[in-house]
């Protein structure tokens, strides 16, 4: 199967920037941010971005960058029970 | 210990102390009995000094060294380099000891350090002061718990939270389980109002784990029938089945983020989310959950999380509270076993400013539902820690419809149990369902 090579990026938006969150995603998006997803009510905006991620850092009302993780269940390993 | 001011950034970084962890679930008697022979120093306990102010100090300043037993850890002075040298190898030889190294001064580029050096001067001070336990203040008397294994009546979990002694059943409460997903066609629920959706695309609600199942189960499972045990804290809460992890156990944040935003549209007084990520010695609490956290709280909905089992406490090895339990306005659960022990396996809370663990409860061998035709399965882990204070979370919340959100957190700190279990492995305690109350509606 083919690697994605763009990685998805999370962006934490501050909630209070003049403007509000539309022009935080706006700004993102004219710096080639590309949306897939956004949780507006808690101001987070997941997408794609071949830039460096520090440049989306340095936009007004960007608060953190950082790519996408995922989460497990990770039960107890049998030497742990 | 000896007055140490805060030194210049340029100064040397190590203070001249040793601070040694021992095993936490060792005797404070027996660890000082071993420290002051393997090092032939006088090491005060801590705790002889609670109470009584200015007195502590100087009982301290008169032995070698001090320990705190609530942690399971001893501050030993180095009163010469020669002694600097030896000590560390000494005192690894000691029974019980598991770590030792130099103490350092705090600097504001070293995270790990500052954090650590904090956490064991803030509960130094606590104690000296004869503040006590903060997190175990104000609180009701213990009750007695019932450790004795399952029974035709209710499981050990049910009965440790002494959810089988409580009026309420969580009616009327929204408790969203964000895990695998749930079987629907299971036996235990049928007319029950499951609500399932899922964020993981390909797949339906319906769980092709068992993990979401059995953690559903306990938080929310029928009362005994058909000779089964009774193995949901809150019977009569309503279901909200929110499928965040793939039927393979993962998920991507995106999908977990999107299952918190509907639990909280949803206006469910609980989520119970029995997932994480590991994290490192010092790592920050996320901000992403953080402000979920908060906005969930600020919203009347109380996040429950699993601290973790990325521990082997046997081999003296603990590891810090995941994400996102370590956020600090979500809940992370330890795991106790059947005995009322920390579980070998249960995450510690090695971090600070979120990382600590809130409360413990049972998580080995918990019986609960798993998908047909199995039925029924035992299974370990904080996962099932989680929902049982997720579900005695539902009981309060129906007890006290103004306990919501942080109001609901609070009374479960002042009502949970002291087992003995360690601050750092176990937090507030053991958690415990309202009981006896009568018919005051407002608890808080």
């Amino acid at each position: 199967m083919a690697q994605d090579p763009t990685p998805t990026l999370m962006v934490l938006i501050d909630l209070d920037t003049k403007g509000g969150p539309g022009a935080v995603l706006a700004r993102l998006s004219e710096a080639g941010f590309v949306t897939v997803d956004v949780f507006e009510s808690f101001g987070i905006a997941i997408g794609r971005f071949d830039g460096d991620p520090d440049t989306l850092l340095r936009l007004p009302g960007v608060q953190t960058v950082r790519e996408e993780g995922s989460f497990t269940l990770s039960p107890p390993k049998p030497d742990a029970d | 210990m000896t007055d140490k001011s805060f030194p210049d950034m340029s100064g040397p970084s190590e203070t001249g102390d040793l601070l040694v962890l021992v095993d936490p679930e060792a005797k404070a008697t027996a660890s000082i009995k071993a420290l002051e022979s393997a090092s032939g120093m006088k090491i005060a306990a801590a705790t002889d000094f609670s109470g009584q102010g200015a007195t502590a100090a100087q009982g301290v300043d008169d032995a070698d060294g001090v320990f705190v037993e609530r942690f399971g850890l001893a501050m030993i002075r180095g009163r010469s380099a020669d002694a600097r040298a030896e000590l560390p190898g000494v005192l690894r030889r000691a029974s019980a000891v598991q770590h030792v190294r130099p103490e350092y001064y705090m600097h504001a580029t070293d995270t790990v350090r500052e954090r650590y050096e904090s956490w064991v001067r803030d509960g130094l001070r606590l104690l000296a002061d004869g503040a006590g336990n903060a997190l175990r203040a104000d609180r009701m008397p213990e009750p007695e718990i019932d450790f004795s294994t399952d029974n035709v009546a209710t499981t050990w979990g049910v009965r440790a939270v002494r959810a089988d002694l409580s009026p309420y059943s969580g009616r009327s409460v929204k408790i969203a389980v964000l895990d695998t997903g749930f079987d629907f066609q299971h036996s235990d629920f049928a007319g029950r109002n499951v609500y399932g959706e899922s964020f993981v695309p390909g797949e339906t609600a319906q769980d092709g784990s068992g993990h979401g199942t059995h953690c559903a189960g306990t938080a929310a499972g029928p009362l005994a029938h058909d000779q089964t045990p009774r193995y949901g804290v809150a019977p009569e809460a309503d279901l909200v089945i929110l499928k965040v992890l793939s039927n393979a156990g993962s998920g991507r944040e995106s999908w977990i983020i999107a299952g918190m935003q509907r639990a909280i549209a949803l206006n469910c007084e609980v989520l119970s989310m029995s997932l994480g990520r590991r994290v490192g010695l010092g790592e920050d609490p996320d901000p992403v959950y953080e402000r979920i956290g908060q906005i969930a709280l600020a919203s009347g909905s109380l996040i429950v999380a699993a601290a973790g089992n990325d521990s082997r406490r046997h081999r003296g090895i603990v590891a810090p509270v995941n994400a996102p339990a370590n956020a600090p306005s979500i809940i992370a659960v330890g795991a106790i076993d059947d005995r009322g022990r920390i579980a070998n396996f249960s995450n510690g809370g090695l971090n600070d400013d979120g990382g600590e663990v809130n409360f413990c409860a049972p998580g080995v061998d918990i019986a609960s539902a798993y998908p047909m035709p199995r039925r029924y399965e035992n299974l370990n882990g904080t996962s099932m820690a989680t929902p049982h204070v997720a579900g005695v979370a539902a009981l309060y919340a129906e007890a006290d419809p103004s306990l919501r959100g942080k109001r609901l957190w609070e009374i479960m700190r002042r009502r949970a149990a002291d087992i003995g279990v360690p601050i750092r492995a176990g937090g507030a305690g053991l958690v415990q369902a309202p009981v006896s109350f009568g018919s005051s509606r407002h608890m808080a």
